[in-house]
C-alpha cells in the first residue's frame, strides 16, 4: 500500500506537521477540561468550547489585542 | 458517542467556527487591501501567512472531525452493529440494487476527506453526524428555502430529488408540495438511513431508489421537477454530460430542472478559496463543474431558458463585505420546451 503525502501550506512543510501536533494537544487540553467538569458536577457552559478555540488560535491573526 | 468524543467534535467544532468567523475575516480585510492588484494579491494574500492558516485549518479540522482516535469514523466504528441493525432491508418504498456498477469517480475518491466515502454499511452515519442537526454544517435552513424557492410558481405532481444522501433534500421537497418524490442515490447506506428516518407523514408519497443518476432507469418524462442539492460539484465533466442528458428525458415537455450546488464566486479571494476548498476537501471535480459550460451543455440537451442565480442559505447571506467563509451556493434552473420546437 503506497502512504498518500498529505498537503502543504506552510512555506516550510515542517511546520504543516508541527501545527497538527499542537492541534493534537489542544484538542487533548480540551477533552481533559470537559472530563474534569464532568467529575466536578459542574454543567457544561454555553459558548465554553468556543472560547477556548479563540483564547487557542488569535496568536494566527497576527493581530495586536 | 462517549463523553471524550463528544468534547473531541465540540472542540473541532468550535476551532471550525474560528477558521470560518476571525480567520476568515482577517484574510478578507489583508485581501481587501490589494483587491485591484493581482501581483500584490498573489504574493501578500495567496502566498501569505494568513492565508496558510486558514489552508491547513480548512484541510486538518476536517481531517480530524473524521479521522484518529475520537474521529467519527472509528468512533462510529465502535458502533457498527448497533448501527447496522438499525436500517432497514429493501422494501417499504425502498428499492436497493446491489450489482448496480459504481463508478470509479464516486468509489475512488474519500470526498470531503469521509474514508471509504458513502460505500461503506454505516458510512451514512458518519456522514450525517459530520452535516450536523438539520443541513448542511450551521445552515439547518439550507433545503427548506431551496425548495420552497424551486416550487413557487412552479406546481410539481413528480420529482425526482438526484443524489438524494440520507433523504434531506428529498424530504423538503416533499414537506413543500403534495408530490411523489423519489430519490436516487449510488449509497445504499444513505438510501437504507433515508428510508428509516422518513417521516410518518411521508410516507407512501417518498421513494428512495439506488441508482447512477446519470443513468437512472426510471421512465421517460415522468416527472414535472428533477432536483439536485450538492450533487453536479461531485461528478466528473462527462457524467455531468451524461446526467443533464438523463434530466431532460426524465421531465416532461414544460418540466423544469433545479440544481443547487457551487460554482466560483466572482472576486480574487472567493476563486481562490473555492479552488482551495476543492483541493482541501478532496472534491476533485468541483473544477469540473467549475469549468463546464452550462450554456453550451443545457442547450445540446434540448433545454430552453437556463437561469443562474446565487443562493442565499440564510437571511443576510449575500451582504457585503461578507462576515464569514461560506460555500458559494448557486442555484441552476432549466426548462424543457413544451415542444422541440417551441424553444421558449
Ligand atoms: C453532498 S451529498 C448531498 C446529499 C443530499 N442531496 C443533501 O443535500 O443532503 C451528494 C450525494 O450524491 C451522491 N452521488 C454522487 N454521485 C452520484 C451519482 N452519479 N448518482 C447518484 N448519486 C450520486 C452521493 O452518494 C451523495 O449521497
Amino acid at each position: 500500500m503506497t502512504v498518500e503525502a498529505e498537503q502543504v501550506f506552510f512555506a516550510d512543510p515542517a511546520l504543516d506537521r508541527m501545527m497538527g501536533v499542537v492541534m493534537a494537544l489542544a484538542a487533548e487540553v480540551f477533552v481533559l477540561r470537559a472530563k474534569i467538569r464532568a467529575l466536578e458536577g459542574a454543567a457544561p457552559e454555553p459558548g465554553d468550547a468556543d472560547a477556548f478555540a479563540r483564547h487557542l488560535l488569535e496568536p494566527v491573526l497576527g493581530t495586536r489585542p | 458517542m462517549t463523553p471524550e468524543a463528544r468534547a473531541y467534535q465540540d472542540f473541532v467544532g468550535a476551532c471550525r467556527r474560528f477558521w470560518a468567523g476571525p480567520l476568515f475575516r482577517q484574510l478578507r480585510d489583508e485581501a481587501e487591501t490589494c483587491a485591484e492588484n493581482p501581483e500584490l494579491f498573489a504574493t501578500r494574500i495567496a502566498g501569505g501567512p494568513t492565508h496558510a492558516y486558514f489552508a491547513w485549518f480548512e484541510r486538518h479540522l476536517q481531517r480530524m472531525k473524521y479521522s484518529g482516535r475520537w474521529g467519527l469514523v472509528p468512533v462510529l466504528e465502535a458502533e457498527r452493529a448497533t448501527l447496522a441493525a438499525g436500517l432497514p432491508a429493501e422494501g417499504d418504498g425502498l428499492t436497493l440494487d446491489p450489482g448496480l456498477a459504481l463508478p470509479g469517480y464516486w468509489t475512488d475518491h474519500d470526498i470531503h476527506q469521509h474514508p471509504g466515502g458513502l460505500a461503506d454499511e454505516i458510512s451514512a452515519f458518519v456522514y450525517r453526524e459530520a452535516t450536523g442537526q438539520g443541513g448542511v454544517v450551521g445552515q439547518p435552513q439550507l433545503h427548506d428555502r431551496f425548495a420552497a424557492l424551486v416550487l413557487k410558481d412552479r406546481p410539481a405532481r413528480d420529482i425526482v430529488d438526484l443524489g438524494c444522501g440520507f433523504g434531506r433534500s428529498a424530504v423538503a421537497f416533499a414537506r413543500a408540495a403534495d408530490a411523489a418524490v423519489t430519490g436516487i442515490d449510488l449509497s445504499a447506506s444513505c438510501l437504507r438511513l433515508a428510508a428509516c428516518e422518513l417521516p410518518e407523514a411521508l410516507r407512501g408519497r417518498v421513494a428512495y431508489r439506488q441508482a447512477d443518476a446519470a443513468n437512472t432507469g426510471l421512465a421517460p418524462e415522468s416527472f414535472d421537477l428533477v432536483t439536485s442539492t450538492m450533487l453536479l460539484h461531485e461528478m466528473p465533466a462527462p457524467a455531468l454530460e451524461a446526467l443533464i442528458a438523463e434530466s431532460a428525458r426524465l421531465l416532461r415537455p414544460g418540466g423544469t430542472v433545479a440544481h443547487l450546488d457551487f460554482l466560483p464566486p466572482a472576486d480574487a479571494l472567493g476563486r481562490l478559496l473555492y479552488a482551495g476548498h476543492s483541493a482541501r476537501n478532496n472534491e476533485p471535480f468541483m473544477r469540473d463543474l467549475a469549468e463546464l459550460d452550462l450554456e453550451a451543455s443545457f442547450r445540446r440537451a434540448g433545454f430552453a431558458t437556463l437561469r443562474v442565480d446565487e443562493f442565499a442559505e440564510r437571511d443576510g447571506a449575500l451582504d457585503h463585505p461578507r462576515q464569514a467563509w461560506r460555500l458559494p451556493w448557486t442555484v441552476i434552473l432549466a426548462t424543457k420546451p413544451l415542444s422541440p420546437e417551441d424553444p421558449a
